[in-house]
């Protein structure tokens, strides 16, 4: 059977995940059916409360109440307990299994070990290659493309089962050492597309100058044909700037992946030039991944946003009220825009608090804070709740973009 | 109308209260026996489940059991099959790796095309050889 790298990858997983873990995630299932069963008798006993209220008085009412959670809490107990009994019984057979297992996985990691140098020495010959027009990379394609594509999926499958082993040895050490499971995270096919893009010749640097002479090599070849590839090229960006983002800001445009990432792919398509840059049409293309990106970076300050908005409905509506004279003067147009400006301001200032108090899930909305919001709403003639709804928008089109780059990666 | 004297008055409220207990407790019993059987229910269905817990803890044991005798019996061959696989393929590497990768004969580039699509062939029998014997 011919499966595509994809396909391969997925399947490793799939494997590796249920010799490791199947009967720890059927054992679980059970043992939280056993629970939901405890919560089902727990709540007869809570009816019971009613009737045993009719019959016995209110306190005999609530006693059986207190009854019913105190069965709730020691099913969740039980079935906690069942679990580890059963765990701890299969302890020894897989602490078994995993002595008979270890020395053929440890012998097969260091094989990969040792040919993931070799390969990766194949894989930057290939991705060196250059090519430097449409006539030169028709050539490339069909003199190097098969080796190239081959070579790549080899290095990605290497690091990948090498990932996969290292995780099943970190499992078998941790059943050999009493525990059902590791704290080991799961094999993670980015962290393989990482490791191709952590060449040299993927640098975005290196990518930039590539898309201004419009030329290209092996590397800018593969990131046309891989969306997952290209896809792991963008997310490297916004992870770089990932770990120095604020936990819990609320505004997106504030952290620190945004706005690296929205630099990146503002210098990146400044290089392209649509007219000379035929190499590239697979970054330029309307369904391109780039063009998602660059749609999704198109996000600016909320400050910024709402200036905008509400300088244009304030301008608008004074010039409204000036029209009853006959002649607009130019002195009536420039104090109505230094009016604007000042009635922006105002607004956006009542409207961050709005904003604030929205966004805060903990704070609670007293009936000020709704008659605030209908206030602004009449005066700004509903441009307030529009701004509101389309800077959400916005933002979660942004997020919705990084989400798809993780799909697109897993692909 | 001629009223009722004051005793008799009295005996039909006592009367009346009675019937309004007896339909209380009548409506009382219905709901506990509704709410007794339900009980019931859930009660065998507690049993049910650890039984069933059981059951598959115990297969699964079965099963344990079966994988390390098959593991004892299969994991030199593999182990000796991998490394045979894994030299092969050291070998088609160092070769790929020493040959000219400049070369502009077109026969040439097919040749190492052809040798890179072998060595991922390769590459493939041993990682699908490696994953059977995980997933046993």
């Amino acid at each position: 059977m011919n499966l595509n790298t994809n396909e391969k990858l997925k399947s490793v997983l799939e494997q590796s995940l249920v010799s490791i873990e199947s009967e720890l995630i059927s054992i679980s299932a059970m043992a939280e059916e056993l629970s939901d069963k405890f919560k089902g008798f727990s709540k007869d006993i809570d009816n019971f409360s009613g009737i045993i209220g009719l019959i016995g008085g209110k306190e005999m009412g609530q006693t059986t109440k207190l009854i019913s959670k105190a069965v709730n809490f020691l099913g969740d107990i039980y079935s906690e307990h069942k679990k580890s009994e059963a765990l701890k019984l299969l302890l020894p057979k897989k602490q078994e299994l995993a002595n008979i297992k270890i020395n053929v996985i440890t012998n097969f990691l260091e094989i990969l070990n040792k040919q993931s140098q070799s390969l990766n020495g194949l894989l930057t010959v290939e991705i060196n290659r250059e090519y430097n027009n449409e006539k030169e990379l028709i050539n490339f394609e069909t003199l190097y493309g098969n080796s190239c594509k081959d070579t790549y999926e080899l290095v990605i499958y290497n690091h990948y089962l090498i990932e996969v082993c290292t995780y099943i040895l970190e499992e078998f050490k941790a059943w050999l050492n009493g525990k059902n499971e590791s704290d080991f995270s799961k094999p993670d096919k980015t962290l393989s597309l990482e490791y191709v893009l952590d060449n040299d010749i993927f640098q975005k640097n290196k990518l930039i100058e590539s898309i201004k002479f419009d030329k290209g090599n092996g590397g800018v070849w593969l990131l046309s044909k891989n969306k997952s590839l290209f896809a792991a090229f963008l997310n490297k960006i916004y992870k770089n700037g990932e770990s120095l983002d604020v936990k819990n800001n609320k505004r997106i445009t504030n952290n620190n992946s945004f706005k690296i990432l929205k630099k990146n792919i503002l210098e990146i398509d400044d290089s392209i030039n649509i007219k000379e840059t035929r190499n590239y049409k697979w970054l330029t293309d309307e369904t391109s991944l780039f063009n998602n990106a660059k749609k999704a970076i198109k996000l600016e300050s909320l400050n910024l946003f709402l200036f905008k908005y509400f300088f244009v409905y304030s301008f608008i509506a004074l010039l409204i009220i000036y029209k009853n004279k006959i002649n607009l003067d130019f002195f009536e147009i420039i104090s109505a825009l230094i009016l604007s400006v000042f009635m922006a301001l105002f607004f956006i200032l009542f409207s961050r608090l709005l904003f604030w108090v929205f966004d805060d899930e903990n704070s609670e909305r007293s009936i000020w804070y709704y008659l605030l919001f209908l206030f602004f709403t009449i005066l700004t003639l509903g441009v307030l709740p529009i701004a509101f709804y389309k800077y959400q928008k916005k933002e979660r089109n942004y997020l919705l973009f990084i989400n798809s780059l993780k799909t697109n990666i897993n692909g | 109308m001629q009223e009722l004297p004051s005793e008799i008055n009295q005996t039909f409220s006592e009367i009346n209260n009675s019937i309004h207990l007896v339909e209380t407790a009548k409506d009382v019993i219905n709901q506990s026996i509704d709410a007794i059987s339900k009980t019931m229910i859930h009660i065998k269905e507690i049993d049910l489940s650890i039984k069933k817990m059981e059951l598959q803890v115990e297969l699964i044991t079965k099963e344990y059991d079966f994988r390390i005798e098959k593991n004892k019996q299969i994991s030199h061959i593999i182990m000796k099959q991998l490394n045979n696989y894994s030299n092969s393929m050291d070998l088609m590497l160092e070769n790929i790796l020493k040959m000219d990768s400049s070369s502009n004969d077109i026969n040439y580039i097919n040749h190492r095309s052809e040798l890179i699509a072998l060595l991922k062939n390769t590459s493939n029998n041993i990682s699908s050889m490696f994953l059977h014997f995980i997933s046993i």
